[in-house]
């Protein structure tokens, strides 16, 4: 303690503090130096003095209670009960953005032969229809050794539109591949109703109950976008 | 208790600790960090190491002191949206110049302290209580050197805050 009173002593100190060198020890003698001495410090060291004693403001007693434990384990019991309904309200939410997307980026698409969301036609699953539509011949401009390839719709050199129709076919299958693994439950029916990059599947259980989702592939094709958009209708 | 011991404890109890602390601020929706709840959990832990003794099992004291410092977070985040102006009252109740100078100090240091990561001024706390930084890096779940690195770096932060504050006034 004593020593601390030489400043160049006292300086080495405060500097290994700073660095995090210092025993406890010596930091408990560097916090009762600032706490007793009336000398007058430099305005630095009276940073580093408030530094120090503002450690020893931490430290106090804590009183540990079998009330609070009891009141903790009666919080824990109660349900959570916003947020189930935060959740569909963000569903919902997440619905609107995704609609209002899909509305934005058709309009500068420039693909007037697509359905529009008011007037698309719901196909059901089974229509020989989507079936022609992806095993149908297409006429390919293919080198020979590239013939053998099954799914003209990645080489197909028409135009942007039938490219379009091909790939949301494509993706309808996708989307029902997804919507049959979704849930284990039993259903009876899907209806794919494509609106732009997306498809809305209906899926209508065997006890007349129908769940809707809008559904989307990503970017690289390799997942899938799933948004309920209403459930046990 | 040996420190040994109290890192062993602090080594096999966090995860529970975690396990808990989550639980009850996820259904709170509380949007407070369950790594602090837990640090401040082992904190007290170290405190009461003397008596540990006194209880069955060290881990089950462990849960008994995170479900209180669960409630005090929740206490404390209730208070925060209530009477802001409390501290005035107080302090007209106390010698006027000594209040004004230990109030004005201690807005600083807490200023300075708010602006620090979590876990570097958690770790300050832990060292004034007087734990070994081998102990702080079994309740904060880091190495006794990446410890000395955050402890260091959260005094020298610390002082650039004080002084940027003092270079104001």
């Amino acid at each position: 303690m004593k020593n601390l009173n030489d400043t160049t002593i006292r300086m080495q100190l405060v500097n290994r503090y700073l660095n995090a060198e210092t025993t406890i020890e010596e930091e408990q003698m560097l916090r009762q130096y600032y706490a007793q001495t009336d000398e007058l410090l430099t305005p630095e060291e009276n940073d580093m003095r408030l530094l120090i004693m503002s450690s020893a403001r931490f430290a106090g007693e804590f009183a540990l209670s079998e009330e609070k434990a009891d009141e903790f384990d009666r919080l824990m019991a109660k349900k959570p009960a916003k947020r189930v309904a935060l959740y569909w309200i963000a569903s919902a939410a997440a619905a609107v953005i995704v609609a209002f997307f899909l509305l934005t980026s058709k309009q500068t698409d420039e693909t007037p032969s697509q359905p529009q969301i008011a007037n698309a036609t719901p196909k059901e699953i089974a229509e020989p229809q989507q079936q022609e539509s992806v095993t149908e011949p297409q006429p390919i401009a293919v080198e020979p050794e590239q013939a053998v390839v099954e799914r003209p719709t990645i080489k197909q050199p028409k135009r942007k539109t039938n490219r379009n129709d091909a790939t949301i076919t494509e993706r309808q299958v996708k989307n029902m591949m997804y919507a049959a693994n979704f849930t284990n439950e039993q259903v009876e029916t899907y209806r794919l109703q494509p609106v732009g990059d997306a498809t809305i599947v209906t899926k209508t259980r065997g006890d007349g109950t129908s769940a809707s989702y809008i559904v989307c592939l990503s970017d690289d094709n390799e997942g899938l976008h799933v948004v309920p958009i209403n459930i046990e209708m | 208790m040996e420190s040994q011991d109290f890192q062993n404890i602090a080594t096999t109890v966090r995860p529970k600790l975690m396990n808990l602390c989550q639980s009850f601020f996820d259904r709170q929706e509380l949007a407070y960090d369950a790594e602090d709840a837990v640090q401040e959990t082992l904190m007290r832990l170290w405190q009461m190491r003397e008596r540990i003794g006194d209880y069955q099992k060290p881990e089950a004291l462990a849960m008994l002191i995170a479900k209180n410092v669960c409630i005090d977070i929740l206490k404390l985040s209730k208070e925060q949206h209530e009477a802001l102006d409390e501290t005035a009252n107080v302090i007209s109740n106390v010698q006027a110049d000594q209040a004004i100078i230990t109030h004005d100090t201690e807005r600083l240091i807490n200023n300075a302290l708010a602006k620090l990561p979590i876990t570097q001024r958690r770790m300050l706390m832990m060292r004034s209580e007087g734990m070994s930084m081998t102990e702080i890096a079994a309740a904060c779940e880091a190495t006794p050197t990446s410890a000395k690195t955050m402890i260091c770096a959260a005094r020298k932060r610390m002082m650039e805050l004080l002084m940027i504050r003092r270079n104001k006034k």
